[in-house]
């Protein structure tokens, strides 16, 4: 097996003349994002060093239940972090993200790790949490993408809707455009990305592999069955999300809660 | 009776909107409905299609109460114009058969009742084609009123009607809707005497109450 070319600090160092690069055009250009570049490419470093470091100890982790702990953690952050970065409160919230989150990417993840990877033990860190991070993470901005498309469209269209359930529809009929475009809006960048993988670009993970000395059809074989569980992940997670959130939004009469965007005025 | 209401007031935001009354509105009678801005008006007429839900008290709609029935099937009975009435993007046509294009009610449309429709409500037929984002205030209005009447409704409840309509044009629509339609009831609200002269029962909103004048 062909190891890995590993980078010394110095070359790693030099790399940061690229971020630099960014700098400078932002700046130049008067375009206020450098404090936000800055912040971010420095989040990135020390996030990414720790993450590092703790995966090394993880990898060497022997125990079933830290390992799910680990993941579970995982899911918590992401719930967190999909409110964070949409902005979006209502009542119950995080119970519909860990409901779907669970449903949808965890029920997708453990197929996997257990039938399709088939790792020995199941609970194979090194298999398990980058995995796992991943099917996660694809579904995550999916989902915060699928949220925030419905909760504004829905806003947006509250006069039309009441127009509908005036004529007789029922809240899910005439939620049923700003569903669609939600799940459009979640899938479709993901679908995009697909469509250029192997002809403009090598994926990530495929390319982690061949540097790492697998053989390329070993790597391919991986990256087709990541991206179907990443697919199945987004699908089923977004599926649940609409589903439970377009519930918040109308009551038993089958007007739309006005409470709900009050509620994130408040917010 | 068409409607009968039994101690019913809104309260929201903890301010009361409309105090505590009872009303029954006898079949055959149009209904008008009057009082100042910011009354309660349009919160009032909203009562009866259950887009506005009482906070105390019961609505009957033929002796049944509203509250016991399927909202959805109700509300096709008791069809709504809004003051400002929407229009969704696409064509005209597809706005007016909107009430067919929900999913649960999809059915073919005969031309010849979109055709009565549009001579009811003074409706050119070469509108129909034409994109719904060139529609006038009037014509808005008078879609939607077409779109109502698409469903066959036995109440037809009118908030404003004339605010995009001249007297006139609203008397001529009105008119042909009664002809075309006899039993249909009217509640509509509206400050024109004319309107009000027309309806055999009406309403008066005041400071939240409300006050039946025969």
């Amino acid at each position: 097996m062909i190891s890995v070319i590993d980078i010394p600090l110095w070359r790693l160092c030099l790399c940061y003349g690229l971020f630099f690069l960014g700098f400078i055009l932002t700046w130049w250009k008067k375009l206020h994002l450098t404090r936000d570049l800055f912040f971010s490419i420095f989040r990135m470093t020390i996030q990414l060093t720790l993450m590092g470091f703790i995966l090394t100890e993880i990898f060497e982790i022997k125990t079933w239940w830290l390992v799910t702990l680990i993941y579970i953690a995982m899911l918590f952050f992401a719930a967190q972090t999909i409110v964070k970065r949409t902005g979006i409160v209502f009542p119950h919230i995080y119970r519909l993200l860990y409901i779907s989150l669970l449903g949808g990417a965890g029920s997708v993840f453990v197929f996997f790790i257990l039938i399709i990877i088939s790792s020995k033990p199941w609970y194979n860190p090194r298999y398990f949490i980058p995995l796992g991070g991943m099917i996660l993470g694809n579904s995550m901005n999916g989902s915060a993408l699928a949220l925030e498309r419905f909760f504004d469209d829905i806003h947006g269209r509250r006069r039309e809707i009441e127009t509908l359930i005036s004529l007789g529809a029922t809240g899910s009929e005439a939620a049923q455009s700003s569903f669609r475009k939600a799940f459009r809006s979640a899938v479709l960048p993901m679908m995009m990305n697909m469509s250029g993988m192997g002809l403009v670009f090598l994926p990530g993970m495929m390319t982690g592999q061949i540097l790492g000395g697998s053989a390329p059809l070993v790597a391919i074989k991986y990256q087709i069955a990541i991206m179907g569980a990443i697919l199945a992940s987004l699908v089923v997670t977004v599926y649940f999300i609409l589903s439970l959130e377009y519930h918040q939004f109308f009551n038993k009469f089958h007007l739309i809660r006005e409470d709900i965007f009050e509620y994130q005025n408040k917010k | 009776m068409l409607f009968s209401l039994y101690n019913i007031s809104i309260v929201k935001n903890r301010k009361q909107l409309l105090n505590p009354f009872n009303l029954s509105i006898p079949e055959k009678t149009d209904v008008c409905i009057s009082g100042p801005s910011g009354a309660g008006k349009t919160t009032f007429i909203r009562l009866f299609n259950q887009m506005t839900i009482p906070t105390t008290g019961e609505i009957y709609y033929k002796n049944t109460k509203i509250s016991d029935s399927d909202l959805t099937l109700y509300r096709r009975k008791i069809a709504m114009v809004f003051q400002e009435p929407v229009v969704l993007s696409g064509l005209v046509r597809d706005n007016l058969i909107l009430p067919f294009q929900i999913k649960r009610w999809q059915t073919d449309i005969a031309e010849s009742r979109i055709a009565e429709i549009c001579d009811l409500c003074k409706l050119p037929p070469s509108l129909l084609t034409q994109d719904s984002h060139i529609l006038s205030g009037g014509e808005k209005q008078r879609v939607a009123i077409g779109r109502a009447l698409l469903v066959n409704p036995e109440v037809m409840l009118m908030d404003e009607p004339t605010s995009a309509l001249d007297m006139q044009t609203a008397q001529s629509i009105m008119q042909n809707i009664r002809q075309g339609y006899p039993d249909l009831t009217f509640i509509i609200v509206s400050h024109a005497k004319e309107l009000i002269n027309s309806c055999q029962m009406h309403i008066q909103i005041k400071v939240g109450n409300v006050i039946t004048d025969n």
